[in-house]
């Protein structure tokens, strides 16, 4: 039956191949699959998401054309189901984004709280659609035809595509221009699967849109990722390699702080993470070495960090030393950071 | 005639002539006295008070002076000559003042001394408790990650201090890292905390005067403007509860943010006319 409807059948195609890129990028990704960090566990939801959508989605295209009768309720459930999942999944991504560049979970629940609203009211108006048909009616052949609330929905959630935009356009503008995130990676994938979703609707190519947006921005991030220390969140030695290669003209960082610590452990750890300075970036260069790379250069802000970590080290029964560095002018980024070798 | 430089062990012997806001900020690492005496016992005739400038910032020294007087025209050639070695051993290169339009003896003086001085308007204004309550962003509710300092300990507002310094925000405080959290008035500065962590402020100081002056306000978080406005809304209500509506409240707007910010709650508004001037250091 289904070879008479390929548009149907390359949906069902679509989706597994969803599901089936999905599944390698967990199963071949250990960084994503212990999900250790804020950023990893979000992304990771997204996939998970993403895999349940694939699911639902067929499930709900393998219903059309068979019998309205014995297929009604599930068909319903599936197409709810299906509907609610790329509400999650966009509004995951949006909360994904704003994390990984602020790295503020108080920030996430302040500036979104309307959208747990916003999306509280849609899975409400599709439960009440299973019993109504508000949003949309199902017909003979179990396709759906969508009402003015269906469409509703839609524009929340290309809402919260929009609003991941512009978090990093916010983000670029405060940190003066740096290249630091391109959400085109996932962005391009899953707003050319809605559109092919929108001119065919029997075609559902959210799944496979998606899927191939997670894996394209898993690539793209790939190479951060692998800098960063699951356990602590600091970046690793490497990083300065790569920061060396910025642009002789442009200075990366005002001052860079040295803590050593003879006997570092988690609360060293700890501690270095609660005095970080906003916007900062911490490196261990080694067991004992911790690089602190911050914008400002005033010499009393410096002089109140190292007092602060040094008193909580000591009440904590640790022997930590400092030392800093802070960045001429003219001096290139490779220059700056030879001093902390 | 004999100059001294006034401290904080000898700033009893001044008080008398000098302005009761000036004289708390004498012992401050960043403020400077000069007072000339006709004889070794003889009470001071003339004081110049003078605050140093980008100490700890890759820029020029420069030196605001914020306090002067002279009985007559030659104390105060003689005070300003005095005190222009002092900039010089401060390797200040540029120093400037906003005095009272009616300051003695000033425009002649300085004139001579090489400031250009002129009359215009201050930079700072002066508006009520009453009026910042009547205002419509005091109305509204406070969210409840703006705390009053006094809630912090000191550690807590020592990091939060390093924190917003490292995001390049002083204020009018060139010494904001020395600052004791007693300076402010705990009830009414505010902070805003996110994740455990203090990312901005709004730092008021209760002058001797009884004049409360924001000396500090900025925010360092992903919504640095909401938050500049809740702590605002906060310290408003705050002040409106502890003061009596006509206490002054003195903004500085000594940066384009502060300027729009009064333009947008007082249009119109206008500061005292002024006697300004500058001059470059080391001729």
């Amino acid at each position: 039956m289904l070879l008479e409807h390929p548009l149907t059948l390359t949906t069902l195609i679509l989706d597994g191949a969803a599901i089936l890129l999905m599944l390698c990028l967990l199963l071949f990704s250990g960084h994503l699959r212990r999900h250790k960090r804020m950023e990893g566990k979000l992304f990771f939801f997204i996939c998970v998401l993403t895999i349940l959508f694939a699911v639902v989605n067929a499930g709900s295209h393998a219903m059309h054309f068979r019998d309205y009768d014995t297929w009604i309720v599930a068909a319903k459930i599936c197409r709810t189901l299906s509907d609610i999942a790329p509400m999650l999944i966009l509004f995951q991504w949006m909360v994904f984004v704003d994390y990984t560049l602020y790295k503020s979970r108080d920030n996430l629940l302040r500036r979104y709280k309307f959208a747990f609203v916003l999306i509280l009211l849609c899975i409400v108006m599709l439960i009440v659609n299973l019993f109504t048909g508000i949003a949309y009616e199902f017909d003979e052949e179990l396709f759906t035809h969508a009402h003015v609330p269906f469409y509703v929905m839609l524009i929340i959630e290309y809402l919260f595509l929009l609003l991941s935009f512009f978090v990093i356009i916010q983000y670029r503008v405060r940190n003066k221009g740096q290249n630091f995130f391109m959400i085109f990676p996932f962005a391009i994938p899953v707003l050319a699967g809605v559109a092919l979703n929108d001119i065919h609707p029997e075609l559902g190519t959210f799944g496979i849109g998606t899927a191939v947006g997670l894996v394209m921005m898993y690539i793209f991030m790939y190479r951060g990722i692998a800098l960063v220390d699951e356990d602590t969140g600091f970046y690793k030695a490497d990083l300065l390699e790569l920061l060396k290669k910025v642009p002789a003209n442009s200075e990366i960082g005002g001052t860079g702080i040295v803590f050593t610590c003879e006997n570092a452990d988690e609360k060293i750890q700890k501690i270095l993470a609660d005095n970080k300075p906003a916007d900062s970036i911490m490196v261990q260069l080694n067991e004992k070495d911790y690089l602190l790379l911050a914008a400002g250069q005033r010499e009393s802000a410096i002089k109140i960090l190292i007092e602060c970590v040094t008193e909580e080290a000591e009440e904590a029964g640790l022997k930590i030393s400092s030392r800093y560095e802070r960045q001429k002018k003219g001096e290139s980024s490779e220059e700056f950071l030879k001093k902390f070798e | 005639m004999e100059s001294r430089n006034i401290t904080s062990d000898n700033l009893e012997d001044y008080e008398k002539i000098l302005d009761a806001d000036v004289t708390e900020n004498i012992g401050r690492d960043n403020f400077r006295g000069l007072a000339l005496h006709k004889g070794k016992d003889d009470p001071a005739c003339a004081a110049l008070i003078w605050e140093l400038k980008n100490l700890d910032e890759d820029k020029d020294n420069e030196a605001e002076l914020v306090y002067y007087f002279a009985g007559d025209k030659k104390n105060g050639e003689q005070l300003l000559e005095e005190a222009e070695a002092e900039f010089q051993e401060d390797e200040v290169k540029r120093s400037f003042f906003e005095f009272p339009e009616d300051t003695e003896n000033a425009e002649s003086i300085f004139k001579q001394a090489g400031f250009h001085p002129e009359k215009r308007e201050g930079r700072d204004i002066t508006v009520t408790v009453g009026e910042l309550a009547a205002l419509d962003i005091a109305k509204g509710n406070v969210p409840d990650f703006v705390s009053p300092i006094g809630n912090l300990m000191v550690r807590q507002f020592r990091k939060g201090i390093a924190n917003c310094m490292f995001h390049g925000k002083k204020g009018l405080l060139e010494d904001l890292a020395s600052l004791p959290m007693s300076w402010y008035d705990p009830e009414v500065s505010c902070c805003v905390e996110a994740d455990g962590k203090v990312n901005g402020f709004l730092l008021i100081h209760k002058m001797n005067s009884g004049k409360l002056i924001v000396e500090l306000m900025c925010a360092i978080g992903p919504d640095y403007r909401m938050d500049i406005l809740h702590m605002l809304r906060f310290s408003i209500k705050a002040a409106a509860e502890k003061y009596p509506e006509e206490t002054q409240v003195i903004l500085r707007r000594h940066n384009d943010a502060v300027k729009n910010l009064s333009a947008r709650l007082f249009p119109g508004k206008q500061g005292e006319t002024v006697l300004a001037g500058e001059r470059e250091e080391g001729r």
